[in-house]
């Protein structure tokens, strides 16, 4: 036993030795190669506050506001856990743009990494989907209304999108079949995803190597320095950082905003989606009728496929910017526009709207709804109603008369049931229920023609107001 | 190799304040989640004193509402009500002490027996038979106007 410990721990030790003591990198790094580590260390806040949350969250339209509420306002910490997690997800998405950009401006993606790069834009894609998937989980107006319009987004697509949203969405509207879908995918599917494109993705980087800087492609052969621990020390320090920036924000913010609980009758509501799907939220507003498959598909898709065979596309062989204009130019067309649509996403009247608050369900949580009244065990169940009692109910007779003081609704002023048999025979009450206007010519009392009576009912009927006749 | 020392301790230093203030964080958060906010317990009405005969012991059940994190919770209980033999009323909880399986009342044996581990309990709680460590559990109780009350718990 104790050899294979042992061996373990060679091999460990071993592994730790290769890919990090002893490993050499190319000189001249800064802290721009350090971001992918630091995305690498917020998508672990990420897992571990996640994970946390997961302990007192409940997906399901009846629960999941009151358990968020819960960790919100009765754990300790659980403001704090839910605030790094929520303003966690923005820091996530701008560490793996500027790592994008930082990958593209040094052109790194050149040969021999294009497998990296596209590891690496799956890695982007997925990132994307626990934003959107994760939106929902508080079952706030905020997430309700930006899943609803992403998925409206999705139907958009041709052939597949309303196929695809219906089986996102668990059916044509958004609802509890949504929430455990979306619940699902954030905490299953896409997780598992991500493990193996970063695990493949690290893998790659330490067959490849890191790119020397400013060296065209195929030059590789550069002075090194040792990996550990400067390179490290940068990288620990931008992720350190972005952590201590989103905690900075959750104390600032006071927590992850929470909106008021989801519902469709939601009459001035302004959806918006988080900031950073803004910049195609803004896109929308430009494709009017037919064209909005444009915004939706084509122009995202575009980019997307251009990203995917830029490796292939780009014969450029330098990495120097100065000699690559058609790439910066593309570049700085591209983030140009993003970062007006969102900035004008985020000038729109509509995005400065305050959202509803959240609400008080009920005053204090702590009081309990009031317990079922005690029933004492009796002997026996009460008597069941006479049945012409209950001919009186299903008749409706107690809507112009009274019966034991009660009833007349409708104001008509109708006799009391208790003096309608007094004095009376068994005869004369059928011949008034035959036919009302016969004894009283004036009668507005429906005939038991009128009322479809049958002749039985009509004798328990007149048996139950000679029992109860005064 | 003095550089290298204090970069080494600067990677070390950062990522330990990460992860102990992720850890104390979760602790507070694990531990604190696993505790329901206390609540004072109230009487909640079990059964009639008048109902409860020197004869075999009576299964009554009494339920109540807490508060389960962000949850309302209808709790059931099943209690055995009976009179012991100088008349005094007793209620015993028909958990067993051993490992917690329900006991049930045997009419012909005249004993409380759990289906789980071979438990016999006498009459009056003690431990007949089997592994229990200890008497069935007595549950305090109140007479007011005539109606026995427990404790929710």
């Amino acid at each position: 036993m104790s050899g294979h410990a042992e061996g373990g721990g060679r091999a460990f030790s071993a592994i730790l030795k290769e890919w990090v003591i002893d490993k050499k990198v190319p000189v001249g790094l800064g802290f721009s190669r350090a971001l992918g580590t630091g995305l690498l260390m917020m998508l672990m806040v990420q897992a571990a506050t996640g994970m946390l949350l997961s302990l007192c969250y409940a997906p399901t339209p009846d629960h999941a506001y009151d358990s968020v509420r819960f960790i919100d306002e009765d754990v300790v910490g659980g403001a704090w856990v839910r605030g790094l997690h929520h303003f966690g997800s923005s820091a996530v998405v701008v560490l793996v743009v500027a790592h994008m950009l930082r990958v593209f401006l040094t052109a790194a993606y050149k040969r021999p990494r294009q497998s990296l790069w596209l590891v690496g834009l799956g890695i982007f894609l997925v990132i994307l989907g626990f934003g959107f998937t994760g939106y929902l989980l508080p079952w706030d107006q905020k997430g309700y209304w930006a899943t609803d319009v992403g998925l409206s987004i999705a139907e958009t697509v041709p052939v597949v999108g309303a196929f695809s949203a219906d089986l996102l969405r668990g059916g044509p509207e958004v609802g509890a079949l949504t929430l455990t879908r979306l619940y699902a995918l954030h905490v299953i599917l896409l997780p598992a995803v991500l493990a193996a494109l970063v695990a493949i993705h690290l893998f790659l980087v330490h067959r490849l190597g890191i790119t020397p800087p400013g060296q065209p492609v195929g030059q590789e052969d550069v002075e090194r320095a040792p990996f550990f621990p400067d390179h490290v020390l940068r990288e620990v320090m931008v992720g350190v950082g972005a952590i201590a920036a989103v905690a900075v924000l959750t104390a600032v913010m006071g927590g992850a905003p929470l909106e008021a609980p989801a519902s469709r009758d939601a009459a001035g509501y302004d959806p918006r989606p988080e900031w950073y799907f803004l910049g195609l939220f803004q896109l929308l507003k430009y494709f009017e009728g037919d064209a909005l498959v444009f915004g939706t598909v084509v122009l995202p898709g575009a980019l997307f496929t251009a990203l995917v065979l830029l490796p292939f596309t780009d014969r450029n062989p330098s990495r120097r910017l100065g000699d690559r204009p058609l790439a910066l130019s593309s570049a700085v067309l591209v983030v140009g526009g993003v970062v007006v649509l969102t900035v004008l996403g985020l000038m729109d009247p509509g995005s400065k709207t305050e959202p509803p608050e959240r609400v008080l369900e009920w005053d204090d949580p702590y009081e309990p709804p009031p317990s079922p009244p005690f029933q004492a065990p009796e002997g026996l169940p009460p008597d069941p109603l006479p049945p012409g009692r209950e001919l009186v109910d299903s008749y409706e007779c107690l809507y112009c008369h009274t019966l034991e003081g009660e009833g007349d609704e409708m104001g008509a002023g109708g006799p009391a049931l208790e003096e309608a048999g007094a004095g009376r025979s068994a005869e004369w009450l059928h011949g008034l229920l035959l036919d009302p206007a016969s004894v009283h010519p004036d009668t507005e009392m429906p005939s038991a023609e009128d009322l479809e009576m049958t002749d039985s009912d009509r004798d328990l009927i007149v048996q139950y107001l000679l029992e109860i006749a005064r | 190799m003095e550089r290298r020392n204090v970069l080494i301790g600067l990677i070390g230093g950062l990522s330990g304040v990460v992860l102990f203030g992720l850890g104390a964080l979760g602790a507070a958060f694990g531990i604190s989640s696993s505790r329901w906010r206390d609540r004072k317990a109230r009487w909640v009405a079990l059964c009639r004193e008048e109902e409860v005969t020197p004869g075999d012991p009576v299964a009554q059940s009494f339920s109540f509402r807490r508060l389960e994190g962000w949850y309302w919770q209808s709790v059931s209980r099943n209690v055995y009500v009976l009179r012991d033999s100088a008349g005094a009323l007793k209620i015993f909880s028909r958990r067993c002490t051993h490992l917690g399986c329900p006991v049930k009342w045997s009419t012909k044996s005249s004993t409380f027996r759990c289906p789980c581990h071979g438990a016999v309990f006498a009459r009056d709680g003690s431990v007949s038979e089997g592994p229990p460590p200890r008497p069935l559990d007595e549950i305090p109780y109140r007479v007011i106007d005539g109606i026995v009350e427990v404790e929710e718990a």
